[in-house]
């Protein structure tokens, strides 16, 4: 049920957002990376435990590409390079970067920045996720939100934020 | 002041082979010379040209028998001529079998000298990264004309290659929760040298490890893991997902024992790495492990041998008694830091025990009661930080939905409230523990003198290959346990000498780690096989004996606390023995530690009960050299005091 409700919210995600064209990675909308990238298909296929990730993750890691085609990834090169990275760590590790925006610092969330390449802003960045995540909170969205759509506040944030 | 020497060429891709430098002020005459043998790497046609390409015989001798070649090659010596490997995988040998380094050698630099194709992955110098780079940097007249190592795309888009030139050796401590994890894991991370996180969360973990089927039945894994049953190989995957894994659901602390390696050897390491990624070998849980291959690592970039050729085990602790020696012998730091990286739950520990008592009782009753309405405004930030990272903890091991739905209510309502107060709590991160390098050595030899209360005197001398004890501070394999094996006790009493006891195998997990949950206890247990002359009802025989005990355990602070229900069994005529065991084990200093232990046991006619109390205490006095000082109160009171050496 939990698989259906996450695929479902995932495609209006998509939907919602038309894809647009940018040219670096840091500028990219998380559906864009979602979408292009077929994370819904790696996350989300049902077989949701640790060993998926984890075989699509190698592929990327060791082969970069071309190992990639057999696991739902359309193109692994074109996205490790332009946000995949980025938005799969966000997914795999949203509890603690979530404990981490609230708290004000953490290792997960400077990672999470780190990986868009934006060191220098983390403190700012942070006051951003902060004050996002407390509209969402004081306006009752977050409370409703699937991890996805958390996911994609976050990766969204930093993505169009960070000035580098 | 580093020097960074980085070519921004992004159409030759070749940033693994620009050599930044990043350690020491370089000579004028250095820098020239380094960059000398880069443009050799990028463009070796031009420098190889005027080579002669036909080697003389005795060229190619010298090349194949040195230390580097064997190990690239993963080719022992062995008596008249022959060599053998532990690789399984036929690809990664260029000539044919039986393989010989020779053979090898002249296989390589002719598949080296094949012109480029449209598949460049499959180019022996793709496949052979590391070769092609050590030849060509030692060894340079002995190529010819090659292409280059930028034909190599999928090599030189590896993340690893890209990622910095931080390289660290990960120790994951021990976890009695798979046979196979007992005295702790070994791994591989290469991240960047300014990585935000000390985790290296960002960083590629590299592993070595055995293809296990799933589902495989214990028994047949333990048999299959000591008898050479399965496959093994290095895969490379992003390090937080291992982190997650060791530190959450496992529960286990790590070290990072940053590794002070030149550029060079940096890539060379990584270079070796990939020729591996397919390539199976043989896997033996005892020897022939992750610390094994990864010390092969090592002495391929360091060489030197460090790996003992006549042992029956070898585990990750070993490597970091190596790197010791190395570093005492050569003078120089082979590890720039060590980084102790607590687990999850270790870390929740902490941070509750700095809790006032007043918010531990408050978060307690949360804990038992895990309702949102049950938090409120009064709760302090270090509460609030406390329960935030504890939740996630809670939920993951949570199996009843309402509580995994409460406890995400409470979560949220916590982050709100800590967002709200918008202050930064100063870090609190002085706990470390020492890193396993730091250990005692598990190789024992012991000499003992006792006196009983009768006025008998006796010695003993013990002998262990292989002993982790409870009063030792495992550093980090074995974490809480004890495990000792093949102890042979040689006694002399009365001008009588004789083997007093053989412990085959003594295994327990007796220690427990304070629980944030109000009388939590943890699981704890004992066993051991062993032959000895105690028996009541026929003391003097040397025979076989089985021991089996379960229970509990808590921690408090460095003291724990045991109960057991224990059951003996003498195999020879299968009498019993049943009894009940209290006991505390507890390291209050760094180098000292005690026991004490109490049992009452009954035969199996309950005819006759034997009560027993043991004390213990032990100083350490340096990694080789440990006292030990015990009394024991029987049928009539002992005194032991002993001296053990450790290598």
């Amino acid at each position: 049920m939990r698989i259906i409700k996450s695929t479902l919210t995932a495609a209006i995600l998509v939907a919602a957002m038309p894809l647009t064209s940018h040219a670096e990675g840091s500028s990219r909308e998380f559906a864009d990376v979602y979408s292009e990238c077929g994370l819904g298909g790696m996350i989300f296929s049902g077989e949701s435990d640790s060993n998926v990730i984890l075989a699509i993750i190698s592929n990327v890691t060791w082969d970069l590409g071309t190992t990639a085609h057999s696991s739902n990834v359309s193109s692994a090169e074109n996205c490790i390079t332009r946000g995949s990275t980025s938005a799969l760590f966000i997914m795999e590790n949203l509890p603690q970067i979530e404990g981490d925006i609230a708290k004000g610092e953490g290792e997960h969330l400077a990672a999470a920045v780190s990986s868009f390449g934006c060191e220098s802003q983390l403190q700012s960045l942070t006051s951003e996720l902060q004050i996002k995540t407390i509209e969402s909170i004081d306006t009752g969205v977050y409370a409703e939100f699937t991890e996805l759509e958390k996911s994609a506040q976050i990766f969204d944030t930093i993505s169009s934020s960070c000035t580098i | 002041m580093a020097i960074k020497l980085s070519l921004q060429s992004q159409d030759l891709k070749m940033q693994f082979l620009l050599l930044k430098y990043t350690s020491e002020p370089l000579s004028p005459i250095s820098a020239i010379f380094r960059s000398l043998l880069f443009l050799t790497l990028c463009l070796p046609t031009i420098s190889t040209a005027q080579e002669d390409p036909a080697l003389a015989s005795s060229k190619y001798t010298e090349i194949a028998q040195n230390p580097t070649w064997l190990r690239l090659t993963h080719l022992d010596k062995r008596a008249f001529g022959r060599y053998r490997t532990d690789i399984q995988s036929a690809e990664f040998f260029l000539s044919k079998p039986p393989y010989k380094v020779q053979a090898e050698l002249e296989a390589t630099i002719s598949a080296f000298r094949q012109n480029a194709s449209n598949d460049n992955e499959q180019h022996a110098i793709c496949r052979f990264p590391a070769r092609y780079y050590w030849l060509k940097t030692t060894f340079p007249s002995a190529l010819g004309d090659t292409p280059p190592l930028s034909i190599c795309k999928k090599l030189i888009d590896w993340p690893a290659m890209k990622s910095g030139s931080a390289l660290n050796l990960v120790h994951v401590s021990g976890y009695m929760g798979n046979p196979g994890s007992a005295f702790g894991h070994l791994l591989l991370r290469v991240g960047k040298e300014d990585n935000p996180s000390s985790r290296g969360l960002l960083d590629i973990g590299v592993n070595f490890g055995a293809k296990i089927p799933q589902g495989e039945n214990t028994l047949l894994y333990i048999l299959k893991g000591i008898g050479g049953g399965y496959n093994s190989s290095f895969s490379a995957d992003r390090h937080y997902l291992r982190d997650h894994v060791y530190a959450a659901s496992e529960s286990r602390d790590m070290w990072a024992y940053e590794l002070n390696l030149t550029e060079e050897k940096r890539q060379l390491l990584l270079l070796h790495l990939w020729e591996l990624r397919d390539t199976a070998f043989n896997y033996f849980f005892l020897k022939k492990n992750c610390a094994w291959r990864i010390a092969q690592m090592l002495e391929l970039v360091l060489n030197e041998d460090i790996l003992p050729e006549h042992r029956l085990y070898y585990m990750p602790v070993d490597v970091f008694h190596a790197i010791e020696e190395i570093d005492a012998r050569r003078n120089h730091k082979l590890v720039n830091r060590i980084t102790f990286l607590p687990s999850d739950k270790r870390s929740n520990t902490l941070s509750f025990g700095r809790l006032p008592i007043a918010a531990q009782d408050r978060i307690r009753y949360l804990i038992s009661n895990p309702r949102a309405e049950n938090l409120d405004m009064t709760f302090t930030t270090p509460s609030l930080d406390f329960l935030i990272d504890y939740s996630v903890q809670a939920m993951a091991k949570e199996q009843d939905k309402s509580t995994v739905e409460n406890w995400k209510k409470l979560r949220q309502k916590s982050l709100l409230l800590r967002l709200k107060t918008k202050s930064r709590q100063a870090k609190v991160n002085n706990f470390q523990l020492p890193p396993p390098g730091e250990g005692l050595r598990h190789q024992v030899l012991k000499l003992s003198t006792i006196e009983e209360e009768s006025g008998r005197q006796t010695t003993e001398l013990s002998f262990a290959p292989f002993s982790y004890e409870l009063l030792d501070r495992n550093r980090g394999s074995l974490s809480n346990g004890e495990f000792r094996g093949g102890v042979f006790t040689f006694s002399n009493s009365d001008k009588n000498s004789r083997l007093k006891s053989i412990d085959v195998l003594k295994i327990a997990r007796l220690r427990g780690m304070t629980s944030i949950e109000r009388q939590r206890l943890d699981f704890a247990w004992r066993g051991g096989l062993l032959f000895n002359r105690e028996w009541r009802t026929d003391p003097g025989r040397l025979r076989p004996q089985f021991n089996a005990a379960i229970g509990s355990t808590i921690g408090k602070g460095k003291t724990s606390l045991y109960g057991l229900l224990e059951l003996k069994s003498n195999l020879q005529n299968f009498e019993l023995q049943s009894g009940v065991v209290i006991g505390a084990v507890s390291l209050p200093k760094n180098k000292w530690s005690l026991s004490w232990e109490s049992s009452i046991r009954w035969d199996e006619h309950k005819e006759h009960s034997l009560l027993q109390h043991n004390f213990s205490t032990r100083y350490r006095l340096n990694r080789a050299h440990a006292l030990e000082a015990s009394h024991t109160r029987q049928e009539q009171k002992s005194w032991k005091l002993s001296y053990q050496y450790r290598w």
